[in-house]
């Protein structure tokens, strides 16, 4: 193993492997030009043992940065993607699209907008983020309230293994099913199993018109009870998100699609929200990605997942113990709750509240906190046969484990 | 010489409940008649305990498993593997919940499609896919499979409706996903097993989403002058980003063989294909929704365009496209259920290539497909006594499955490889794809006896190199009666 | 009992118009009570075909596969390619031993010895009643399990006046427009001699004339149900023979009260298929047999009842479709109307109403456990119904029923669909009906 650090090792490969240098938040990188010379670098780093980390734009990689590792020989390089990219397909008429992994996911969106499509996760927040990275994050957009989560709409993909090779699985249609969805399970890997190098994704008609309101509400608890009354009474929200930050308790939600629908849609949506909500027509976008920004998992510490019929409660208790300086974003479609705090600063203690919470929630991760922090956090629990396969998977696709070190670096692979 | 495993068997789930007399013949093909084989025994476990016994215990004598649900599939997926023991989950048929707060049920994987539907309508909700078998197949099934319907064009298929599985593998480990949060933590298994054709394991217990039951629902049928005209109809619906909940075309023969069953639904004899299309949600979208497809229909040279009246004409309108394929018995004995994916763009060209194919080859095609998501149905009647026109059938089926990938296209929808395709899997995906699957499949059942002979093909070389497999392929496709 | 199979090219046919689409499988209770494609529509099928194409032994595994089924042909209100189950089932039988001891005493002595014969009839059923009266079968009834609880609930036979032969014309009772013929029935007629006098009262409400053939008892379709065709074909050309001889006007339809016999009667046909001497017979016989309930609820028919009808105590009805009515013969409207026409009382659904109770011909005999399994389901459908009676219209129906409520502890009876019409007529003022009016429950 070198003694040197991440920095250095860059290097190494790079010199190994005729790859440029990059850089990718102040970061060190690989940056290949294409398949051949990621082939190259992914050799050289089986030969050296070094592990690696495909990095997207490096923005949800706060809690493992590599420079915030304890010990830096062991912190893995990272390999930038930002010159491949670009979109390769889009048929007008298909509503597909297909897209090289180094893609900013924001010029991905210009581009289908064109052919009046748009993309199933509304990240609008995610201005610097890749399409390879927010898969591999596993992310999604608030408006999966009505289209589901990204992962559902991503119809395949091509990825290279450690070993070099290509795989590709899905294809590019709507519908699909031939061979196994091995995209399904590269998406939200968070770059454990392979490169993500291309994805083709299903796009929705861009909507007519959009609309969101606002409203206060009096605590989390109460406001996620109301938001499960406004989703009965008007099943076509497109997002709705409960926020907490020193200005109070929000419920915020949004329509969008056919002008007429949406426009007798939130008749509807006031009616059942009573009180004196802001109501956003013009304006409904800019909300809407101002609330995607706010709810960017680098700006929280945590996420907590929880069934529908326990959130409130949840929330009750998360409100009781957290300080009131703490912010919390829920995606009440989702039942995903992030806990602040607000900023980059990086969490280095296990939080008091996260024992007593255990019961209601049915995951707890961490996401802004110290990577050795993540090392020792158990609160999820895994039944040992998911950690079982999960191990099998990473193994069998990865033999020489040098992706193996971002989801749980203390696991030495078989 | 007796089998004292089998013995065993009946031990863990009841005498009754092991199959292994004459009567097993019943279980030699699914959908797909045309491939049969016989294991050793059929298993039928009443829930996850027995079924944890059963697959330890096979685990344990080194047997080959084969997961089955209702045996509706249509590429032999289910079909029993020489040696195998066919584990069935035609017993596990309880819902155990229903939580129309989160819009979710628990349910057994034995439990039929249409039957949670039927249980959730009280709540006002419904499960969405809608495979046409799904008055029969189960959910279970389903997950198998990844099945789609008519109505996936606008709720997506069944893996965007799995939110948890409970799955028992090879070795007889649990692997409970049930209580899974709205995303997975670590890999996303379910998505994994999802579509995965029953080679990772049995899934026992499945967690679905449940939709709202849609506020207003509209159904027309639009009659057009030739299938050419029907399929660039919807093409340009596609183009026009059309937010329909369905999008259906059949042909004449289609048609003819619905009306003169106990499906017939007022399908208009006379009209060379038939466009069916459905839009749900608010009142005013889907009213805006018709007024371009008929505006789309009118401008493609649809003769005559009717809207169904009431829910009665709307459930005839749908049975009759569900009972298409049962229907077609009436044309020939057998039935080939192709299962191609044409881009959207393509349909014309690629429906009338398949007309062609089967023309030159003297068969009775008829075609019935899922048009919005470009799944394609080229269903060729036949008679399996008459090996000729087997030779052509299969002949056909491939020629139209190559033509669709040459194309851009794909394999299966809806239906899966099962035994089927999987000699086309090459068409479609090179070594290293494969390989790659493969290497999936070697890590989480590295003696490969889930559904052996299933999915991925197997090359000779390889299978030699790493030490043969307990059971021979079976490769008796085409097999003669 | 050879276990070789007679091919028979007219069943293999009919195998083939299966493409093995699975879409029976729901539809069929055995199936889903045991799970096992050979106990479904599907499977057994497959087996006959394998049978006919010499590919399957008939052993004893593969003879209980193809017994153990109900014949309710729910299968056939759902197959898209227009399978004849029904058809299949009985040839199949017909060829195949059958599966055990009391399957083979029914056969031969029951069916062959008891059920053609009036007489014989009639004395089991006052030999039965006297066994009843005294409690024997519910004596017995534990050494027996599951058949034994069936026993003890039996109905109990009626005195012997009311199992008395109908006179040979019964007149109309309003202004005579038609005359029809009417089959009494073996089972029917001992048990539910009532059930024919309230058919009767209805019919001459209609303004028709009733005949009956007056020395005639059964038409042969438990026979044709269970591998007897022999023995069908025999008691069909007696049953036509029967109504060619009886007089009245030759053309008129021959209304059937019980759901299996008519269903059986119109396929009379089927079974005549390579004999030109009986086809035309039977054809022009099968033209005439129409259900009561058909018959009944025609407009002009149903318009001349509805004006006789009286009120009748505040209650909730429950419809449970007969197999061969719903699935044999496609009747489920017409019942369900003839209902809604009797003022004061309230027709509810009941879930799975055309699902079968159990009855079956003998299965309930040969099966009793299963049986007793299906007919808890439909107890406990009938009471999420909330329905107070059970209307049904097929004597083994009612049998069923009757001993389901009985042995549950319920305090109401399966009803015939004609008795509570007459009932209804009763209330009214001016019904004078020849036949005695039915007694109310």
């Amino acid at each position: 193993m070198s003694q040197t650090n991440a920095s250095d090792r860059a290097h190494l490969l790079g010199q190994g492997s005729g790859c440029a240098l990059g850089e990718v938040r102040e970061l060190t990188c690989l940056a290949p030009k294409d398949h051949g010379q990621l082939a190259e670098v992914l050799g050289e780093a089986r030969r050296r043992s070094f592990s690696v980390l495909p990095i997207g734009a490096g923005s949800q990689l706060a809690w493992c940065r590599p420079d915030a590792i304890d010990d830096p020989a062991n912190a893995p390089i990272p390999i930038s993607l930002m010159h491949m990219a670009g979109v390769l397909e889009q048929i007008p008429g298909e509503g597909t699209v297909t897209a090289q992994a180094g893609t900013p996911w924001c010029d991905l969106a210009q581009a289908v907008e064109q052919s009046g499509e748009c993309l199933p996760a509304d990240l609008a927040g995610a201005t610097t983020s890749t399409l390879g990275g927010i898969l591999a994050a596993g992310r999604s957009g608030p408006n999966r309230l009505r289209h589901g989560p990204l992962r559902h709409h991503v119809l395949g993909m091509q990825v290279m293994l450690s070993d070099g090779t290509l795989a590709k699985s899905g294809g590019r249609l709507v519908k699909n099913v031939t061979g196994f969805d091995l995209h399904r399970l590269y998406t939200g890997s968070r770059g454990t199993l392979a490169i993500i190098l291309e994805a083709s994704l299903r796009l929705k008609a861009l909507p007519e018109r959009e609309w969101s309101f606002s409203m206060p509400v009096a605590d989390c608890a109460s406001g996620f009870t109301k938001a499960l009354e406004i989703q009965q009474a008007m099943p076509r929200l497109h997002w709705l998100v409960l926020t907490r930050t020193q200005s109070g308790v929000r419920l915020q939600g949004g329509l969008a699609g056919r002008a007429s629908q949406v426009r007798s849609d939130q008749e509807r949506v006031l009616r059942a929200l009573g009180g004196t909500p802001e109501s956003f027509d013009g304006q409904a976008p800019t909300e809407r990605k101002r609330l995607g920004e706010e709810g960017a998992e680098n700006r929280h510490a945590w996420e907590i997942g929880s069934p529908l019929t326990h959130c409130a409660e949840l929330l009750g208790i998360l409100e009781a113990q957290l300080p009131t300086e703490t912010k919390l974003w829920v995606d009440c479609g989702a039942g995903r709750i992030l806990v602040g705090p607000a900023g980059d600063a990086t969490v280095t203690e296990k939080p008091s509240w996260a024992e007593t919470i255990g019961a209601e929630a049915t995951s707890l991760r961490p996401l802004c906190v110290h990577r050795h922090l993540h090392a020792q956090w158990t609160g999820s629990n895994p039944s040992p046969t998911q950690t079982n396969w999960q191990q099998r998977l990473t193994c069998g696709l990865d033999p020489a484990g040098i992706f193996s070190m971002t989801l749980d670096p203390g696991k030495a692979p078989a | 010489m007796t089998k004292n495993w089998i013995d065993e068997l009946r031990t863990i789930v009841g005498p009754r409940n092991v199959i292994t007399g004459s009567e097993s013949l019943a279980w030699e093909s699914d959908g797909l008649s045309l491939v049969r084989g016989m294991g050793q025994a059929i298993v039928l476990p009443l829930d996850t305990e027995e079924t944890v016994l059963v697959m330890k215990l096979l685990a344990r004598e080194g047997v080959p498993v084969v997961p089955r649900g209702a045996g509706t599939g249509l590429t032999g997926g289910a079909t029993p593997v020489e040696g195998g023991v066919t584990v069935g989950t035609a017993r596990m048929r309880e819902i155990f919940s229903i939580d129309p707060v989160g819009r979710l049920a628990h349910v057994q994987a034995g439990v039929v499609n249409s039957d949670l539907s039927v249980a959730a309508r009280p709540h006002g909700l419904f499960y969405a896919p809608d495979p046409s078998s799904q008055a029969a197949c189960t959910l279970g099934g389903n997950v198998a499979n990844n099945s789609g319907g008519p109505h996936c064009f606008m709720h997506g298929s069944t893996t965007r409706h799995v939110r948890g599985v409970k799955l028992v593998d090879a070795q007889g480990q649990v692997l409970d996903l049930l209580a899974s949060p709205a995303d997975p933590e670590g890999l996303d298994l379910v998505g994994l097993i999802t579509g995965s054709e029953g080679m990772f394991g049995m899934v026992t217990e499945v967690q679905l989403n449940l939709e709202p039951l849609p506020e207003e629902v509209q159904t027309i049928i639009a009659v057009f002058p030739s299938l050419d005209a029907a399929c660039d109809c919807v093409s340009e619906a596609i183009a026009a980003h059309i937010e329909a909940s369905a999008i259906e075309i059949l042909d004449k023969l289609t048609i003819a063989a619905v009306e003169d069953s106990i499906f017939a639904a007022g399908y208009p004899r006379e009209a060379e294909a038939l466009l069916l299309v459905e839009a749900e949600g608010g009142a005013l979208e889907v009213q805006e929704t018709i007024d371009l497809v008929l505006q789309l229909a009118k401008k493609h040279g649809a003769m005559e365009i009717r809207s169904a009246q009431d829910k009665a004409e709307r459930a005839r309108l749908w049975a009759g496209r569900k009972g298409a394929f049962g229907a077609m018995g009436r044309v020939a004995p057998d039935l080939y259920v192709a299962d191609v994916v044409a881009p959207r763009t393509r349909l014309r060209e690629i429906v009338a290539l398949a007309i062609k194919i089967a023309e030159e080859r003297n068969l009775r095609l008829g075609n019935v497909f899922h048009a919005g998501d470009g799944n394609l149905h080229p269903n060729i009647a036949y008679d399996r006594r008459d090996e000729d026109e087997v030779r052509r059938v299969l002949e056909a089926g491939q020629l139209i499955m190559e033509a669709c990938i040459e194309r851009g296209g794909s394999l299966t929808g809806e239906h899966g490889v099962g035994v089927e395709k999987m000699t086309h899997m090459c068409d479609l995906f090179d070594d290293d794809d494969l390989n790659t699957m493969h290497r999936v499949r070697d890590a989480l059942d590295p003696k490969r006896r889930m559904n052996p002979t299933k999915v991925l093909p197997l090359r000779a070389c390889r299978e030699v190199r790493n030490g043969g497999l307990p059971f021979s392929p079976m490769g008796n496709l085409g097999a003669k009666t | 009992m050879s276990s070789a199979i007679r091919s028979l090219p007219l069943d293999y046919d009919l195998t083939l118009d299966c493409i093995h689409c699975g879409l029976c499988l729901n539809s069929c209770p055995t199936y889903r009570q045991s799970g096992r494609e050979s106990e479904g529509p599907r499977g057994r099928i497959h087996l006959m075909r394998a049978l006919a194409e010499g590919r399957l032994e008939a052993d004893q595994d593969c003879v209980e596969a193809l017994d153990s089924c109900l014949v309710c042909r729910n299968c056939e209100t759902v197959c898209p390619a227009g399978v004849q189950f029904g058809a299949l089932m009985e040839s199949a039988r017909d060829h195949l031993p059958a599966p055990g001891l009391l399957a083979r005493g029914l056969r031969w002595f029951g069916f062959r010895l008891v059920l053609p014969h009036r007489r014989v009839l009639g004395f089991l059923a006052g030999a039965v009643r006297l066994t009843q009266l005294l409690r024997l079968p519910q004596a017995i009834a534990p050494l027996l399990g599951q058949r034994g609880i069936a026993l003890a609930h039996l109905p109990v036979f009626p005195e012997a006046n009311k199992r008395r032969n109908l006179p040979p014309i019964c007149p109309s009772t309003s202004e005579r427009t038609e005359a029809v013929g009417m089959l009494e029935g073996c089972v029917q007629r001992q048990l539910y001699g009532d059930v024919n006098r309230a058919t009767v009262a209805v019919l001459n409400a209609c303004g028709a004339d009733v005949h009956t053939p007056q020395d005639h008892a059964c038409c042969g379709a438990l026979h044709a149900h269970n591998g007897d065709l022999d023995e069908a074909r025999r008691l069909a050309q007696k049953t036509i023979q029967a109504f060619e001889d009886m007089g009245g006007e030759p053309d008129m339809r021959i209304v059937l009260n019980s759901a299996g016999c008519g269903a059986h009667m119109a396929e009379y046909p089927r079974l005549f298929a390579e004999d030109p001497l009986w086809l035309p017979r039977a054809d022009a016989f099968a033209q005439r047999v129409i259900d009561f309930s058909a018959f009944v609820a025609q407009a002009e028919r149903a318009e001349r009842l509805k004006k006789q009808l009286a009120p009748l105590a505040p209650r909730k009805v429950a419809w449970d479709d007969p197999c061969h009515l719903c699935h044999g013969q496609g009747i489920t409207a017409e019942p369900r109307a003839l209902l809604d026409l009797i003022p004061g009382i309230e027709r509810v659904e009941m879930p799975g109403a055309g699902s079968c109770c159990g009855s079956a011909g003998i299965h309930a005999l040969l099966y009793p456990a299963e049986s007793n399994q299906l007919l808890d389901a439909k107890l406990e459908e009938f009471t999420s119904s909330e329905a107070d009676v059970l209307i049904t219209a097929n004597p083994g129906c009612q049998m069923q029923w009757h001993g389901g409520f009985s042995r549950t502890g319920k305090a109401t009876r399966p009803q015939h669909l004609a008795e509570i019409l007459a009932a209804s007529l009763a209330q009214g003022p001016q019904v004078v009906s020849k036949a005695k009016p039915p007694k109310k429950g």
